[in-house]
C-alpha cells in the first residue's frame, strides 16, 4: 500500500458523512428555492391563464349575480373566418420557418464556430436588428415592394423588357418576406449562436479525422448537438407566429388574408372589446400548442446533449477559400436586417410625409422637436428605464432558476415548471395582461401592487418568460454535471456552485437574456397596456399615442430613442460580460 | 305623536341628509364657489380619456389654464380596452375614475349595465343646460335612452364616402347607390365593417341611404379593407383606391399640408338623403363613487362650457355648442340637411345587426380568404 492510498483509506470514514451532510444541505437549499420559484410561477403564470379561461364562461358583469354560459365560446367558434384563418396561420408558419430555420442555423454556426472576420460584430448586429420595431421595418418594405409605387418595382421597370415590376408585398409571399426581414431570422441566430459556441471543438476534430467534410460535420455533428435549442427555437417561433399580427394586419387585410392572431386582435380591438370570445379563441390556440410543448420537452430530454464539460475546448474552424463569399453573404443579410430598417426609420423620423420624396422640402426636424417638447416624454423615459431595467434584472434571476430547475434538478414538479414557462408566449399579450389584472385585483394580498411600477415589471418579466427561459435552458442542457459535482466535492454549497460555476459559464447567455428582456419590455405594448396607469406610462405607450393620431414621425423618433438606449446598454453589457467571462 | 313642526323639521333634516349623500346632487347649481373650493382641496381629477396629443392638449393642458390647482390625471387608451379593467377594479373596491370620456359602445354597453355612471343634470350649472346653447337643444346630446347619464358634446359630421376627384370623374357618383356600379369595382377601400368602429358607422349611413340590399351590393363590389387609417389615406392620395369608405380627417390634413390630396373631397350633398353625426370620443359621463367628486363636477362643467368646447374644436373636431365657432368648417353640420346620431342607444341593435350583414356580404364571397399569391 502506498502512502497516498493509505491516507485515502484513513480519510474515507470522515469524508463520506461530510458528503452526505453537504448533499442534505444542498437538497434543503434547493428545495426551498425551488418551492419559491414554483409558487411565483404558478401565481404569475398559471393563475392568470386559469382566470382567463374561467372568465370566458362568465356572462355576468362583476357587480351582478354570477351567470355561467357558453356565449363567448359560441361567438368565437362560429366566426366564419376561423377555419380559413387557422389554415393560413399554418401555411405561413411552414413557409416562414421552413426558410428562416436553415438560414439561421448556417449563420449561427458561421458566427460561432468559424474564423469569419468581424464575427463578434456581426453577432452584435443581429442583436441590434432585434431592437428594430416591426412596423417601421414594414413601412420601409412597403415603400420598396408596393406593386404600384414600390421603389424596387420602379427600378426593375427601367429595364427595356419589363413592363411591370414583379414584386407585390400585399401577398402571401409578401407576408413571408415581412417576417424574414424583421425578426424571424434574427431571433433564431441570437438563440443559436451561443449554443453553437458552447460545443466542444474536439467533436469537429474527431469528425474531420474520420474523413467528414465541413458540411457533413455541420449536419451530422453540430446540428444534432444543438437539437434541444433548435426544437425550442422552432416551438418559440411557431408560438410567436401564432401571436404575431402586425405584419398580417397591414399586408393581409387588403387581400383578405386573415390569420388566427388577427382574429384575436380584432376581438380585443373592437369597442367594446369581446375579451370573452378572444379568451375562448386563445384557449383553442393554447390547446393546439400543448402537444407541441410536451413533444418539445420529451424530445429535448430523451438524449444527451452535453458538450460543455471540464475538458471542453473551443477552436475556430478555418473557412479558407469560402471566407470571402461567406463574408459577403453575411454582410448582405446584416445590412438587410439592420441598415435598411435604420434608414427607413431615419427617413420616417426626418420626413414631413414618409415615402413622399416629391413634395417640396421633404425633410424636417419638427418630429424631434415635438417629442422633446412633449411634457410626458421625460416621465415616460424614466418609467421605461425603471420598468425595462427592473424587468431585465428580475428576469435574469428568476428565469435562470426556472431553466436550471427544469433541466438539472430531480424534483418531480420540474416538468410542470418547464411547462408553465411556455404559457405566457402561448397566450396573446393583451389577454395575458388581462389575466394578470384579474389575479392582482382578485387576490387581496396582491392588491397593493395594483397600479404600481412593480406590476409593470412583473408583466414585462412574464411577457419575456418563455423566450428567456428557453435561452437559458438551451445553454444549460449543454453543461456537464461533472462541473457541479467537482464544485460540490470541493466543498461549495449549491448556491455557491450555481453562482460561481454555472452562472459564469452562461455569462453570454445571461447578457443575452437581460438585453432581450430589456428591449422586449421597453417596446412592449400589448402585455403592459392594461396594467399601466397614468403615472407608469412608458415610451412604447407614448409612441402608441402618436401612432393612433397618425403622427408617425414622432413615433419613429421614439423608436430611435428606444433603439439607441438598447444598443448603448447592449454595448456596455457586452463589454462588461466579455471581461467577466474571460476572468472566469 | 310628534308635533307637526317637529315632523316637518325631521323630514327636512332627512331630506338634507339624503341629498348630501348623493355626490354633487344639486350643489353645482346652488353653490359653485364652494364646489370649486372643495375641488381645489381635492387637487386631482382622474379622467379616462382618449389617445392622441391634440386630445391631451384640449383635455389636460387647456383645463389647467383655467384651474391650475386641479391636476388632471389623464389615462388615454384606445377603444374600450379599459372597460373590463374598470369593472374589475370596482368589484375589488378600487374607485379610480372621476370622469369617463370615450366612445358610446362601451359606455352604453357594459358600463351602463354595471351602474357605472351617475345622472349628469344634478351636477350641471344652469348655463350649461340652456337649450339655446346647443344645436338641436341640450337634451338631444344624451346618448342613453333615459337621457340622463352619457352626454355627446361632439357634433362632428361623418363623411362616409370621400373621393380623390383626380382619379374619378366628377358627377359619376350621383347617389350612394352608384357605388355598386361595375365601373367602381376594385376602386374602393375602407375600414372593415365587420369590426365595431368606423367601419360599422359607415355601414350605418349607407344603410339609411340605400337600404340593406343596396349596402350588400356595395360590399360585393370588390371593396378592399384595411385596419390602418394612414394606409387608407395614402391609397386615396396615390389613387390606388380613389374612393374611401370613411377617412381620417387628421391624416388627410397631414397630406394636404404638403400639397397632396388637395382634390380629395366628399360627395355632393344631393348624394345623401340623410347623414350621420359621429361624436367619436366626444362623450362624457360622471362616474359613480368618484374619488374626487367636486373636481369631477368642475371638470365636466368646464368641458361643456363655451371655454371648454372652444378647446375641443382645436383637436380638430366639431362641437354641438351653438356658440362655439368651428375651427374646421367642413366637420360641422350644414343647416337644412338631415342628420341622425347613430351612436345613440336606440341604434345599438341596428349597429350590431349591421356587422352581421357585412359579414354575410363579405364572407359570402369566400374566394379571397385563402392565400392570394
Amino acid at each position: 500500500m502506498t502512502n497516498a492510498t493509505a491516507a485515502s483509506a484513513t480519510a474515507r470514514p470522515s469524508f463520506v458523512p461530510r458528503l452526505v451532510r453537504r448533499a442534505q444541505r444542498l437538497a434543503e437549499t434547493q428545495t426551498v428555492l425551488f418551492t419559491i420559484v414554483l409558487v411565483a410561477v404558478v401565481l404569475l403564470v398559471l393563475l392568470p391563464v386559469i382566470s382567463l379561461i374561467a372568465y370566458s364562461f362568465v356572462e355576468s358583469l362583476p357587480n351582478q349575480p354570477l351567470r355561467i354560459g357558453f356565449d363567448a365560446w359560441r361567438h368565437a367558434v362560429e366566426s366564419p373566418l376561423i377555419m380559413g384563418s387557422l389554415l393560413n396561420s399554418v401555411l405561413l408558419l411552414l413557409a416562414i420557418h421552413g426558410i428562416s430555420l436553415p438560414v439561421a442555423v448556417v449563420i449561427a454556426w458561421v458566427l460561432a464556430r468559424t474564423d469569419l472576420p468581424f464575427r463578434n460584430g456581426f453577432e452584435f448586429m443581429f442583436w441590434v436588428s432585434f431592437f428594430m420595431p416591426t412596423l417601421s421595418i414594414l413601412m420601409g418594405w412597403i415603400l420598396c415592394l408596393d406593386p404600384e409605387y414600390g421603389l424596387l418595382n420602379k427600378l426593375v421597370e427601367l429595364l427595356p423588357f419589363v413592363d411591370k415590376g414583379p414584386f407585390n408585398i400585399f401577398s402571401f409571399w409578401g407576408i413571408v418576406w415581412g417576417h424574414l426581414a424583421s425578426h424571424s431570422i434574427t431571433v433564431k441566430v441570437m438563440l443559436l449562436t451561443p449554443t453553437f459556441r458552447n460545443i466542444d471543438s474536439s467533436f469537429e476534430e474527431a469528425s474531420e479525422i474520420c474523413g467528414a467534410n465541413r458540411f457533413t460535420t455541420l449536419l451530422r455533428i453540430m446540428v444534432p448537438a444543438v437539437t434541444p435549442a433548435i426544437l425550442a427555437i422552432t416551438l418559440i417561433a411557431m408560438i410567436r407566429a401564432m401571436q404575431s399580427f402586425e405584419i398580417e394586419m397591414v399586408l393581409g387585410t387588403p387581400i383578405r388574408l386573415y390569420v388566427y392572431s388577427t382574429l384575436v386582435y380584432a376581438l380585443t380591438g373592437q369597442e367594446p372589446p369581446d375579451f370573452g370570445a378572444a379568451s375562448a379563441l386563445a384557449t383553442i390556440g393554447l390547446a393546439c400548442l400543448l402537444p407541441l410543448i410536451f413533444a418539445q420537452r420529451w424530445l429535448g430530454l430523451r438524449r444527451q446533449y452535453v458538450s460543455v464539460s471540464g475538458r471542453m475546448k473551443s477552436a475556430p474552424i478555418r473557412l479558407g477559400r469560402w471566407k470571402l463569399p461567406v463574408l459577403l453573404a453575411i454582410c448582405l443579410i446584416v445590412l438587410m436586417l439592420t441598415a435598411i430598417p435604420m434608414v427607413f426609420l431615419g427617413l420616417t423620423s426626418a420626413m414631413k410625409l414618409f415615402g413622399f420624396f416629391q413634395i417640396p422640402e421633404p425633410w424636417t426636424f419638427a418630429h424631434w422637436k415635438t417629442v422633446f417638447a412633449d411634457e410626458t416624454f421625460r416621465q415616460s423615459f424614466v418609467n421605461t428605464l425603471q420598468m425595462a431595467g427592473g424587468a431585465a434584472l428580475v428576469a435574469v434571476v428568476l428565469l435562470s432558476l426556472v431553466a436550471y430547475f427544469s433541466v438539472s434538478s430531480t424534483f418531480k414538479a420540474r416538468a410542470a415548471l418547464d411547462f408553465l414557462s411556455w404559457l405566457p408566449a402561448a397566450v396573446p399579450g393583451v389577454l395575458f395582461s388581462l389575466g394578470l389584472l384579474y389575479v392582482f385585483l382578485d387576490i387581496p394580498l396582491l392588491r397593493p401592487l395594483y397600479g404600481s411600477m412593480a406590476l409593470m415589471i412583473i408583466a414585462a418579466v412574464v411577457g419575456g418568460m418563455t423566450l428567456g427561459t428557453q435561452i437559458f435552458k438551451s445553454t444549460m442542457l449543454q453543461l456537464s454535471r461533472e462541473l457541479e459535482e467537482a464544485s460540490t466535492v470541493a466543498g461549495a454549497t449549491w448556491l455557491r456552485t450555481f453562482r460561481s460555476v454555472v452562472l459564469p459559464i452562461v455569462v453570454p447567455t445571461v447578457l443575452l437574456v437581460g438585453i432581450t428582456i430589456f428591449i422586449t419590455a421597453a417596446r412592449e405594448i400589448a402585455s403592459v397596456a392594461l396594467v399601466a396607469s397614468a403615472g407608469t406610462k412608458t415610451l412604447s405607450l407614448l409612441q402608441l399615442d402618436y401612432m393612433i393620431q397618425g403622427s408617425y414621425g414622432p413615433a419613429a423618433v421614439i423608436s430611435f430613442i428606444v433603439i439607441a438606449m438598447s444598443t448603448g446598454l447592449a454595448l456596455v453589457a457586452r463589454a462588461v460580460g466579455l471581461r467577466i467571462g474571460l476572468r472566469n | 305623536m310628534m308635533p307637526m313642526k317637529l315632523r316637518l323639521l325631521t323630514i327636512a333634516a332627512i331630506a338634507v341628509a339624503v341629498l348630501s349623500m348623493i355626490p354633487g346632487s344639486l350643489r353645482a347649481a346652488d353653490d359653485w364657489a364652494t364646489i370649486v373650493a372643495n375641488a381645489k382641496k381635492e387637487g386631482v381629477v382622474s379622467v379616462h380619456g382618449m389617445p392622441g396629443k391634440t386630445y391631451h392638449e384640449a383635455m389636460v393642458a387647456a383645463f389647467n389654464k383655467y384651474y391650475p390647482d386641479i391636476k388632471v390625471k389623464f389615462t388615454a387608451v384606445a377603444g374600450g380596452s379599459e372597460v373590463p379593467k374598470a369593472l374589475r377594479e370596482r368589484a375589488a373596491g378600487i374607485h379610480e375614475w372621476d370622469v369617463w370620456l370615450g366612445g358610446s359602445s362601451s359606455a352604453l354597453g357594459p358600463l351602463k349595465e354595471a351602474g357605472f355612471f351617475l345622472p349628469l343634470r344634478p351636477v350641471l350649472r344652469a348655463e350649461i343646460m340652456a337649450d339655446d346653447k346647443w344645436i338641436g337643444g341640450f337634451e338631444d346630446g344624451f346618448l342613453d335612452d333615459g337621457k340622463s347619464i352619457f352626454y355627446a358634446f361632439d357634433g362632428t359630421i361623418q363623411n362616409p364616402v370621400m373621393v380623390n376627384w383626380d382619379f374619378v370623374k366628377k358627377g359619376s357618383i350621383k347617389t350612394l347607390a352608384d357605388l355598386a356600379k361595375p365601373e367602381f369595382a376594385g376602386k374602393m377601400a375602407g375600414f372593415d365593417p365587420r369590426i365595431a368602429g368606423t367601419g360599422v358607422g359607415t355601414s350605418q349611413t349607407l344603410l339609411h341611404n340605400v337600404g340593406k340590399e343596396g349596402l350588400i351590393a356595395i360590399y360585393k363590389n370588390q371593396v378592399t379593407y384595411t385596419g390602418n387609417a394612414r394606409q387608407l389615406m395614402e391609397w386615396m392620395v396615390r389613387g390606388r383606391y380613389p374612393i374611401g369608405l370613411a377617412y381620417d380627417h387628421g391624416e388627410l390634413e397631414q397630406f394636404r399640408a404638403q400639397g397632396l390630396g388637395m382634390n380629395i373631397g366628399p360627395l355632393d350633398d344631393d348624394a345623401y338623403q340623410t347623414r350621420q353625426i359621429t361624436p367619436g370620443y366626444g362623450n362624457v359621463g360622471l362616474v359613480d363613487k368618484a374619488p374626487h367628486p367636486n373636481a369631477a363636477i368642475v371638470y365636466i362643467n368646464w368641458l361643456l362650457s363655451k371655454e371648454g368646447q372652444e378647446e375641443w374644436v382645436k383637436v380638430p373636431r366639431a362641437s354641438r355648442r351653438a356658440d362655439v365657432k368651428p375651427v374646421v368648417v367642413e366637420l360641422s353640420p350644414k343647416p337644412g340637411l338631415s342628420y341622425f346620431n347613430g351612436y345613440k342607444e336606440e341604434y345599438t341593435k341596428e349597429r350590431q345587426g349591421l356587422a352581421q350583414v357585412a359579414k354575410e356580404a363579405i364572407d359570402g364571397e369566400g374566394s379571397r380568404t385563402a392565400p392570394a399569391k
